[in-house]
């Protein structure tokens, strides 16, 4: 009898796992129908939906369609930005964000070396040469050390293999950094219905909406929350239960108190 | 009228130095030991010779009185009496009589030599009128020391003016009204001068002269002027005439410099004053050009065209419209082009007016070439004519008259006339409409082109996660297949160096280098020296010997016949064995051809071996 009990929860369990894992595709599918039937408020609702049970590439780069459609620029810059990061390399993808930053007027950041070559986009290269020449340089160091008699060659090798190494470290490490900042990356957008693209975000100068702008940003902008000294995110808690973060813009020029609804998370976050 | 002169002049320091005494009587006078008796004056100078760089007193010693005394010392030519005498009281008793006097001392100095005399004059101390006898100073030609002291004042003048200076280089000779060149304007500063910044950039004196504005000045290091060693910053400048006539410029700036301070260092050290140390205070110092003189002439009137508008230097002209065929009411750019040397800042457009062919509205004016002085470049005026009748029409010649400062004559250039054919135009249609559809519709194309919607989900994934190459297991994995190679080379290199096996290596290696620095300086005995060495090691050590460095020819011989060696190896070493203590003890000389086959014939043998 214990035995028949313990396979019945572990069907249900199946059972309910499957139920819990096809609830996706069938919003998604919903919403694919809502938009052709020209429902663009309902599709917009089911994909929101059902990116909060799972992501996928399609699902944020339908999203962001519809509310690029909308006007809803930051929105659609927010959703693009995700799909992107779940599929770098689609094109596609990449295009209709260059568009909608057009679209919303946001400047691009140019195109320098720092921009292009220490971005999170190189940080594989960066990482797998830095680990090719330590590793590379440490097995001739050991060479030159134990199979060579004449101790020359391992001078002028520490001599080239030391800056190499800090040459290919630095910029490593710049990456990195690019990379951790992504992690604390905003997408600013409108909280409520965003028709007039020409309202603009305040960042305010205390964690209250009747503070004062220290400075207004343009719906799509992105910001980094900034850290409290405990690693978490730095926030307050207002007396309408409304959380304020703390963010500021990547080049520092702007910072301010932004509220929970006037942005989207890129990267899924957990912690506060 | 000299004499007037000479009498007020006296007058006016005999009331000044009156002034002095009158102002030490009342200042001066705590106590007034009175000997109405014999009060008597002595007068002199301390000393009575000097050459004339020095200085002397003329001293008035009153016997017998401390009262204040009143009176003026009369003034001679040639000596400068100083205003402020120092005073000295004293009272003592000789012979049990009290005795007092009062020293009035003042500071002389001469301005020419001879015997100057200060003549009899009187004194009142109280109320009696005291004679004060006249004394003589002798005041003799500059000795040596003091031709160097003055030598040294002037040197010390001409440093301070070479310290640093301003120069500014006489563009030509003359110039006419409203004629502009180009220059520059060179301050000096002495590399020992302990400059800190300059306050502000050269300003011209004089209202004869406009200038360009000074922007940022060119350094020059290293340039040497009267045997010392300057930086220059130079501002080209561009100078025009304004007024005419004889006029002069000079230009000045303030430079700020660390002087040594006035006081001493709490730490009484001159390290603490020194402004090289930057200790010292700082201080402005005016720097200031030469004068010059300029001749302004004005502009002849003579032959002046009409159509002069006060452009003087020389200029090549020429004229370009960006159509030669245009429908009716459409726009013609017209870019005239002025370029050369001259006036550029004042310069104004070419009058072109409107006619029954063209509406010509105002010029637009553009310059490239040098901003600062704006001296030589090219002046660009463009203007938009519109055409105002169909047809083959003419766009007018352009003349700029200017005038030539160097032949001094006016020119004037002309333009090429251009032919323009201006067609009649089609009907105007209102565009508005089909204009808001075509934008519409290109809207919708867009977005639609680049907004497909996906019908299919794809690859779902829980989270959003920012993923990179270190989060990867396969890396870190594949991190561990370099970390064994490591430990295994450190290990195995470890076990090596354990064995001894890199002490022959290192032996061997050594030799190798000695015979071959042998062959290169043609050393034949430490060649085989090093050969018989190396030959003892290798085979020593091929064969297990204990301690082959002490292998004998015979022992190295039969150790190789112990092996399962050739014959050719064996008495091919044999040989070079044999050589070794031949040179050895033989000295037989070897050439290098030699030496250098015998090396690569041992290194063959030894690989040969058994």
């Amino acid at each position: 009898m214990k035995i028949k009990i313990i396979f019945l929860y572990f069907y249900l369990f199946i059972f309910a796992q499957q139920l819990i894992w096809g609830q996706e595709d069938r919003l998604f599918y919903d919403a694919v129908r809502a938009e052709a039937s020209g429902d663009l408020d309902l599709a917009i609702r089911l994909y929101l939906e059902a990116s909060k049970l799972s992501h996928s590439t399609n699902l944020h780069g339908n999203l962001a369609n519809l509310y690029f459609k909308k006007e809803q620029f930051g929105h659609a810059i927010l959703h693009f930005r995700k799909a992107l990061l779940l599929q770098p390399k689609n094109s596609e993808l990449s295009a209709n964000l260059e568009f909608a930053y057009e679209m919303a007027k946001i400047p691009r950041s140019s195109n320098n070396f720092v921009n292009t070559y220490l971005s999170t986009d190189f940080m594989s290269f960066w990482i797998i040469i830095s680990t090719v020449i330590f590793w590379g340089g440490l097995l001739f160091f050991l060479y030159f050390l134990f199979f060579k008699t004449n101790k020359k060659p391992l001078f002028y090798f520490v001599l080239m293999w030391t800056p190499l190494g800090i040459l290919t470290f630095y910029p490593t490490v710049l990456s990195l950094n690019q990379q951790a900042e992504l992690n604390q990356e905003v997408v600013t957008h409108l909280p409520s219905i965003e028709n007039n693209n020409s309202r603009s975000i305040s960042l305010r100068r205390f964690a209250g909406a009747q503070s004062s702008a220290n400075t207004t940003i343009i719906p799509g902008e992105s910001l980094i929350i900034n850290l409290a000294k405990d690693g978490n995110n730095k926030t307050h808690k207002s007396s309408n239960g409304k959380t304020w973060y703390l963010a500021r813009s990547k080049d520092g020029k702007k910072k301010g108190w932004l509220r929970e609804d006037e942005f989207g998370w890129i990267v899924d976050h957990t912690k506060n | 009228m000299v004499i007037q002169h000479l009498n007020t002049h006296y007058l006016a320091r005999y009331a000044k130095t009156s002034l002095a005494l009158y102002f030490l009587s009342n200042v001066f006078c705590p106590t007034i030991f009175a000997q109405n008796n014999n009060i008597r004056v002595e007068s002199s100078f301390q000393p009575p010779s000097i050459t004339l760089a020095n200085s002397s007193v003329y001293k008035i010693v009153i016997f017998g009185s401390q009262e204040n005394p009143k009176g003026a010392i009369p003034q001679i030519p040639g000596l400068t009496i100083s205003n402020s005498p120092q005073t000295f009281r004293s009272a003592s008793f000789i012979n049990g009589v009290p005795s007092v006097r009062l020293e009035l001392s003042f500071q002389v100095k001469p301005k020419q030599q001879g015997q100057l005399t200060i003549p009899s004059w009187t004194v009142q101390v109280g109320s009696k009128a005291l004679n004060v006898p006249p004394s003589t100073l002798q005041v003799l030609a500059p000795n040596q020391q003091d031709e160097i002291e003055k030598n040294r004042q002037e040197k010390q003048k001409q440093d301070l003016k070479q310290a640093s200076f301003i120069e500014f280089v006489k563009p030509r000779e003359f110039l006419f009204e409203g004629e502009t060149v180009s220059g520059s304007v060179n301050l000096y500063i002495w590399d020992s001068l302990p400059v800190s910044r300059i306050e502000r950039a050269p300003q011209k004196v004089g209202d004869a002269f406009s200038l360009t504005e000074l922007g940022q000045p060119q350094e020059k290091r290293n340039r040497t002027k009267f045997n010392k060693k300057y930086t220059v910053f130079t501002w080209p400048v561009g100078l025009t005439a304004a007024i005419p006539g004889k006029q002069s410029i000079k230009f000045n700036t303030s430079i700020r410099v660390r002087v040594k301070s006035q006081g001493n260092s709490p730490f009484a050290s001159p390290f603490f004053n020194d402004p090289f140390f930057g200790f010292g205070r700082e201080q402005s110092l005016t720097v200031s050009s030469e004068l010059l003189n300029i001749l302004v002439k004005p502009l002849p009137t003579i032959d002046r065209p009409e159509s002069f508008q006060g452009a003087i230097g020389t200029f090549t002209t020429r004229s370009i419209p960006d159509a030669d065929r245009v429908s009716l009411g459409d726009p013609v750019r017209l870019i005239f082009e002025i370029e050369g040397t001259g006036n550029f800042s004042a310069m104004p457009a070419p009058l072109l007016e409107s006619d029954n062919n063209f509406k010509i509205g105002p010029p637009a004016f553009s310059f490239e070439g040098n901003e600062i002085t704006k001296h030589s470049g090219k002046q660009s005026f463009e203007y938009i004519l519109t055409p105002l009748t169909p047809g083959l029409l003419t766009i007018p010649a352009i003349n700029f008259s200017y005038f030539d400062p160097v032949q001094e004559t006016y020119n004037t250039s002309t333009t090429n006339p251009h032919p323009l054919r201006v067609d009649p135009g089609e009907t105007w249609v209102d565009p508005t409409p089909s204009e808001n559809k075509q934008n519409e519709s290109f809207n919708e194309v867009a977005t639609t082109d680049l907004f497909q919607t996906e019908n299919e989900p794809g690859e779902w994934v829980k989270d959003i996660k920012n993923l990179t190459l270190l989060d990867s297991k396969l890396f870190w994995l594949l991190q561990g297949v370099p970390l064994l190679c490591v430990f295994g080379l450190s290990f195995y290199g470890w076990k090596r160096k354990q064995s001894g096996r890199d002490i022959f290596r290192q032996k061997q290696a050594n030799l190798k280098k000695q015979m071959k620095e042998c062959i290169q300086y043609k050393d034949a005995t430490l060649f085989f020296r090093a050969t018989r060495e190396r030959l003892r090691l290798e085979i020593g050590t091929f064969y297990k010997h204990a301690n082959p460095s002490s292998l004998s020819s015979h022992e190295l011989t039969s150790l190789l016949q112990q092996g399962s060696n050739d014959e050719g190896v064996i008495s091919g070493i044999q040989k070079i064995l044999l050589a070794s203590d031949n040179q050895e003890f033989a000295e037989t000389e070897k050439d290098t051809q030699s030496l250098e086959t015998l090396y690569r014939e041992m290194n063959d043998l030894l690989k040969k071996i058994k």
